[in-house]
């Protein structure tokens, strides 16, 4: 067993529940807005705009501060994929599928030098490495609102962007709700690392 | 994605001619010379009445007619003498002139079968209703907001909805962004536009691609512009009555056929200028995200009854 606080330090748990936060609201007032209506009751219109827009920011400083610690610490290690990585994930899927319910063992083990499953590895770098960042450039275009359209093709630049927003939006959000699923079949344990 | 930027530059084709008006430009009217002579230039020449003197005076601003412009109006083809008294004729002009009635639209177009669409009844009506009416009687009228002598048809003779929009709030802007204008009609102050709309998120991205009357006019039914015109203080204020799928504005600036719409964009005409958050979905879009979303969760839920149940008979034996 890998010692916990040397795979999920201080900084990296603080780092993990911000980034759970602010998605969860940036989700909650991206619903709010993309499917407006008179009679939604969460937040009004203008606020889950003005909450978007900061929450967008500081996932942005967020997404930074993530970056640079994982450069100067081990923890940007975890973050690697490779054509093998892929052919692993392949038999994690298939354990969660079918061998976990067979009582087949973990095809692969937590260690000091492998901190996540493969399935994991790939899935958390891509949400961290593909889609967030394509969330945060495309919402950073749309927060320039007035400039862009201003510009002759700002507007085709805006519907881009915001389509592709929306798409990663939706890609994030179905990533949450499997990573929360996945996290609470351990039960408690899982939350215990991490928080 | 791809699918989804194919439906945009879809609608992006469609939209570029959506209008096609050429625009117009009527020849000038022969009578009208003697006219625009002095009116359609900035300086004139008086003369004296036994005809000796003669000297050069620079032409009050509100009499001066614009000749290009008099020729993109839609009253462009008439002769000066067909709205304005026969007394015109004679120069110097006699002051009492200055009182000569001024027709309203409804005196020349009303009851013709050509206008019937335009709805001028419900026009009327609504004019009547409005602030303008009830707080200036006497001073108000049609061609307050609508010059004759440069009205064009904002949606009709404009090539894109940008322009439509823009000349549509020129009406309004006319007096209402400018204090001279503003203070023969009204002894109030003149109005800070910009200040008044700061609530708006964007208030200049408002201003410049809606109506000024998309909020400030109650529209009556049948018509596309609505003149009621509403005292400030009962305009519109509520984000979602644009921002939603059932936009008042798809009832009026957006109003359309619907054939852009098969896209599956909803009120799609705007996305020619613009991309108003929650008035423009798509519905393909959100038929796959919501069927892959119902899937992930149903998906989810087998997946925890195999687990529960897996985990029970582990327990159990």
């Amino acid at each position: 067993m890998a010692d916990q606080t040397l795979l999920y330090p201080r900084w990296l748990r603080l780092w993990h529940s911000v980034n759970g936060i602010l998605c969860l609201f940036l989700m909650v007032t991206g619903l709010v807005m993309q499917y407006a209506s008179p009679s939604t009751i969460v937040f009004s219109f203008p606020t889950a705009i003005t909450v978007h827009n900061i929450c967008g920011i500081l996932l942005i400083l967020n997404w930074i501060i993530f970056i640079i610690a994982n450069a100067l610490s081990r923890n940007g290690s975890y973050y690697k994929i490779s054509l093998k990585l892929i052919r692993e994930s392949t038999v994690q899927f298939r354990y969660y599928i079918s061998g976990m319910f067979k009582g087949e063992p973990k095809p692969f083990k937590e260690d000091s030098d492998r901190k996540f499953n493969p399935l994991q590895q790939l899935t958390y770098w891509l949400a961290m490495y593909v889609i967030l960042p394509l969330i945060v450039i495309t919402g950073f275009i749309m927060i320039n609102i007035e400039q862009l359209l201003s510009d002759e093709h700002g507007i085709f630049i805006y519907q881009i962007a915001d389509l592709l927003h929306i798409c990663a939006a939706f890609f994030i959000s179905a990533f949450m709700f499997i990573h929360f699923y996945l996290a609470a079949l351990d039960g408690k344990t899982n939350f215990k690392k991490i928080i | 994605m791809k699918r989804n930027l194919l439906f945009l530059l879809g609608i992006v084709f469609l939209t570029q001619f959506s209008f096609s008006q050429k625009p117009r430009n009527h020849p000038l009217v022969a009578e009208n010379g003697e006219c625009l002579r002095c009116h359609g230039q900035t300086v004139y020449t008086a003369h004296s009445t036994d005809g000796r003197k003669q000297t050069k005076r620079p032409m009050s601003q509100a009499c001066i007619i614009a000749i290009p412009g008099y020729q993109k109006a839609i009253h462009g083809s008439l002769k000066c003498i067909d709205c304005h008294a026969e007394g015109y004729k004679n120069t110097p002009h006699s002051p009492d002139l200055q009182f000569e009635s001024v027709y309203t639209c409804t005196d020349c177009h009303e009851g013709t079968k050509k206008f019937k669409r335009f709805h001028l009844d419900s026009i009327v009506a609504g004019y009547d209703k409005s602030v303008h009416a009830k707080a200036m009687a006497k001073t108000f009228s049609c061609w307050k907001c609508h010059n004759p002598h440069t009205y064009v048809n904002a949606f009709s003779d404009q090539t894109d909805l940008k322009s439509a929009i823009t000349v549509s709030n020129a009406a309004c802007l006319d007096c209402h962004n400018n204090a001279v204008k503003y203070k023969l009609l009204t002894n109030k102050p003149a109005d800070n536009l910009i200040k008044e709309h700061v609530w708006l998120k964007h208030p200049e991205l408002h201003l410049k691609n809606i109506r000024c009357v998309d909020c400030h006019a109650k529209l009556a039914s049948g018509t596309f512009t609505p003149h009621e015109i509403l005292p400030a203080q009962d305009a519109i204020r509520k984000c979602t009555a644009c921002h939603s799928q059932n936009s008042i504005l798809a009832n009026s600036l957006l109003k359309s056929d619907k054939k852009s719409d098969l896209l599956g964009f909803s009120n799609s005409k705007s996305l020619e200028y613009a991309f108003i958050m929650g008035a423009n979905r798509n519905i393909w879009l959100n038929i796959i995200s919501g069927s892959l979303f119902a899937l992930l969760l149903v998906g989810l839920f087998i997946h925890l009854i195999f687990t529960l149940r897996y985990r029970k008979l582990h327990k159990n034996g």
